[in-house]
């Protein structure tokens, strides 16, 4: 038999990081290096520095934290392609309640995030709706709930964006904490965080791992699965709503047109970090590290002076190396 | 011998790894005769029908086509050569029309061009089908006929073929009797024209209705062949079942305690009707039946996995609802599945994550799952059952299928389950591993569980149950005391006869 000794209970876990996410980590670090050299060689600013990771991690936050619900939605074996209409919905509903409140102050922002996210669920809701009690693809089912929820941002606004926002408005995507470590940054990682911890340690994530390896084994073991994939999914479309607020907190502007395409990049981040599309594998971490490798790209293509043409067709390239090279490694 | 045969198959042998499926499999066909070809599930019948269909290389024995040697290299080749089959799944695609279907790969052109000749097309699929006196309309989309004309559609298949040889496996399980007719008159048709038939039926009585000569085979070993009018239905039954049992049956008896699980007028349309039983502690109860008599689907109505359209189940006398397998498991319900990798294990978790899955919220401590616990647990069940694998983060996928059946049985285990359901526990494992099932089914009879077990394995049913229940076309045709139960019996319920005519 080819598979020895993999596993005893008691192995290091260190060893255990490094075997799961090593490539992964390898990668990112040659990708970081190659930017280091290219910068040196064309006598520009150095590529890694502090400041540039901050900006990374702050240009990611948005990804990063809607990426966390799709790792999510990809384990338990569906898609979900709502949620760059999701991101355009929750900046342009939380930025609406919050300039008709204006007066209320802090509250006002509260009450615009408890907006938005009451209407993530209730978007979540109906995917999982559709999903799970009339068994409709989730492909076809948030491809629906992408093209709704994006109409239905438009409608309320009467096409322009919502502006004129309250100074506070800006907490959740250009304040920075001690000076330093923007909010959006700080929401992204308690995103992961979570995710990590839900995904790894709980009966709900063991459960979404189960479904997406096996959904009729799940269901005769006596794993709840409607229950679980309508979690997911109001999960999913919730952090993406989250996702919406940080950006339009960025641009203090709720504007509907944003997001567009927003669901590809996710998913590229969420597969480039080694979870399989058709389900049941996959790691937070590992999103976490795809999603650096995509950014670190965008970044670094920028630093060392490529346009953006040239950037979407490495980031192709990247995308099936990533893919090839995990099924090599799933083959070895 | 006068007669030239269309076809004869001689001492064919066909291995697998560890099972020798047929032994010596003999098989003859004249021009228009009606051969039936009857034995148990895994006699070898189909195997020996896979050979001539060219999807199985046999390892050795000789294959004649009107009395010339030939070797059948894959089904595209039998069929040229003349042989169609026609299985219980028909190989039809459902948006594509009758004549489209029977033409499939072999369209008539227009001329030289790539463009088909539909009308062409359409006369010959017509002429087909009134040279086998059917009434169909051939632009008709496959999916719009019934069952019985998609097997006309088939059979018409295998006529455009110019076959000679048709075989059909359980043509009529899927049938109405009105349809049946109508296929026993097709039949009739075809022998008008001097084709033969290998018909394979687990109803004896279409053997009476329609076959010349029936052969009978047993655990791969062919047995004899006779002339329909010379034998008794009896006959053939004490050729399908007469053995000995040659396997090892630890069996215990306990004393019968009280009633643990009763299920009154248990019924699920176009599954089984007015299904009525119970378990007590201290004893297995076997479940058994032909294939499609609806064995499976009580079990999992009584699970929760399909829903029961009439009945009560109770559970150690109080009526229980159970409307999801969720539900059965908390009440004390347990079900191992017969399809163990689509529906017994999640193949790409490890053990450690398959054992504990049906009962993971025994492990929660303050939300998280205890992972020191569920190791500790799960080494226990592999030390136990001496489950073979390099550790307990082996993923499922990589055990052979004895060992995966023992995670199950983990999983089972781990739930405590008061009554356990186990469809075909044994299909698919070595001896070996099937005693070590038997004794921990024992030891689970020992500790107050109780067991339903169902199996098409005569003589596990026979050594491994307290009690038989035996099941036909839905109905619970009867029960049999372990003293009482002989394989003939069991056939006999099985096929759908009273006991009072067994004397």
């Amino acid at each position: 038999m080819p598979h020895v000794a993999t596993a005893t209970s008691g192995r290091p876990a260190a060893s255990t990081f490094l075997r799961v996410y090593g490539f992964l980590l390898v990668a990112l670090a040659l990708e970081c290096a190659a930017f280091e050299v290219i910068a040196r060689y064309q006598g520009i600013r150095p590529f890694l520095s502090v400041d540039n990771l901050i900006l990374i991690l702050n240009q990611s936050a948005i990804y990063g934290v809607v990426s966390v619900g799709m790792t999510f939605v990809i384990i338990a074996g569906g898609i979900d392609l709502s949620v760059g209409s999701l991101i355009a919905f929750g900046g342009v509903v939380g930025a609406l309640v919050t300039r008709a409140l204006a007066d209320a102050g802090w509250w006002a922002l509260g009450a615009g995030w408890a907006a938005a996210i009451m209407a993530g669920l209730a978007a979540g809701c109906f995917s999982g709706l559709f999903i799970t009690r009339f068994q409709i693809p989730p492909f076809i089912a948030t491809l629906a709930i992408m093209s709704s929820v994006r109409g239905a941002g438009y409608l309320i606004v009467g096409g322009s964006p919502v502006s004129d926002l309250p100074a506070d408005y800006i907490f959740l995507g250009r304040y920075n904490i001690a000076g330093h470590v923007p909010v959006s940054v700080i929401v992204m990682l308690v995103a992961f965080a979570g995710g990590g911890i839900l995904l790894n340690s709980t009966p709900f994530g063991r459960h979404v791992r189960a479904i997406g390896g096996g959904a009729e084994s799940a269901r005769l073991s006596g794993v709840p699965v409607n229950r679980v994939k309508w979690i997911v999914y109001c999960m999913c479309s919730v952090l993406a709503i989250v996702g919406g607020l940080i950006l339009s907190s960025k641009m203090r502007s709720g504007d509907p047109t944003v997001g567009v395409g927003d669901e590809l990049q996710v998913i590229a981040a969420v597969v480039v970090g080694g979870t399989s599309l058709s389900g049941g594998r996959g790691t937070i971490m590992g999103t976490f590290i795809g999603l650096l490798i995509i950014a670190v790209l965008a970044t670094g293509l920028t630093w060392i002076g490529m346009e953006s043409f040239g950037q979407q067709v490495i980031l192709g390239i990247v995308i099936l190396a990533a893919v090839l090279m995990d099924r090599f490694k799933g083959a070895a | 011998m006068s007669e030239e045969y269309v076809l004869e198959m001689r001492d064919i042998v066909k291995r697998f790894p560890g099972v020798v499926a047929v032994k010596n499999g003999q098989l003859t066909l004249k021009p228009g005769e009606v051969h039936c070809l009857v034995g148990e599930n895994g006699a070898g019948k189909s195997t020996l029908m896979k050979i001539l269909s060219g999807a199985q290389p046999m390892d050795s024995g000789a294959i004649l086509l009107s009395g010339k040697p030939a070797t059948i290299h894959s089904p595209h080749h039998a069929q040229q050569l003349g042989i169609s089959m026609i299985y219980q799944e028909f190989n039809l695609s459902p948006y594509l029309s009758v004549a489209e279907n029977i033409y499939l790969g072999r369209e008539p052109r227009l001329g030289k061009s790539p463009f088909i000749n539909w009308s062409k097309m359409y006369n010959d699929a017509r002429s087909i089908l009134n040279r086998i006196r059917v009434n169909l309309d051939v632009r008709k989309p496959v999916n719009e006929c019934s069952v019985a004309q998609q097997q006309m559609v088939e059979i018409a298949k295998a006529i455009s073929f110019n076959s000679r040889i048709i075989v059909m496996d359980e043509p009529s399980a899927t049938l109405t009797d009105h349809e049946l007719d109508a296929l026993f008159e097709l039949i009739a048709e075809l022998k008008r024209q001097g084709i033969g038939m290998i018909y394979i039926s687990h109803r004896l009585e279409e053997i009476f209705a329609i076959g010349d000569r029936v052969t009978v085979m047993r655990d791969g070993e062919y047995i004899d062949t006779k002339p329909v009018s010379d034998v008794t239905r009896e006959d053939i039954i004490r050729m399908m079942v007469g053995r000995a049992l040659t396997h090892e049956f630890p069996k215990e008896v306990f004393d019968l305690g009280e009633e643990r699980l009763r299920i009154e007028g248990l019924s699920r349309k176009g599954g089984f009707k007015d299904v009525s039983f119970s378990l007590h502690r201290g004893e297995i109860v076997g479940l058994t039946g032909l294939v499609g008599a609806g064995r499976t689907e009580v079990a999992r109505a009584i699970f929760g996995a399909d829903r029961i359209d009439a009945g009560q189940i109770f559970l150690d006398g109080k009526p229980i609802t159970v409307r999801s397998p969720q539900d059965a498991i908390r009440q004390g319900i347990g079900l191992l599945t017969e399809d163990r990798k689509n529906q017994g294990l999640i193949l790409g978790m490890t053990i450690r994550e398959n054992t504990t899955l049906a009962n993971l919220k025994s492990l929660v401590r303050v939300l998280f799952v205890d992972r020191g616990r569920e190791r500790r647990i799960t080494s226990d069940f592999v030390r136990e059952l001496q489950i073979k694998t390099p550790g307990i983060e082996q993923t499922a996928q990589n055990l052979s299928g004895g060992n995966q059946q023992k995670v199950v049985l983990a999983k089972w285990l781990f739930t405590e389950s008061k009554v356990l359901i186990f469809d075909e526990p044994t299909r698919g494992i070595d001896v070996g591993a099937k005693v070590e099932i038997y004794r921990l089914m024992n030891d689970l009879v020992r500790k107050g569980v109780c067991i339903l077990m169902i199996s098409s394995e005569l003589p596990e049913v026979l050594g491994m149950c307290d009690r038989i229940l035996v099941m036909h076309e839905g109905h619970l045709a009867g029960s049999l005391d372990r003293k009482d139960a002989t394989q003939e019996r069991i056939m006999k319920l099985a096929t759908g006869e009273t006991l009072a005519s067994i004397a």
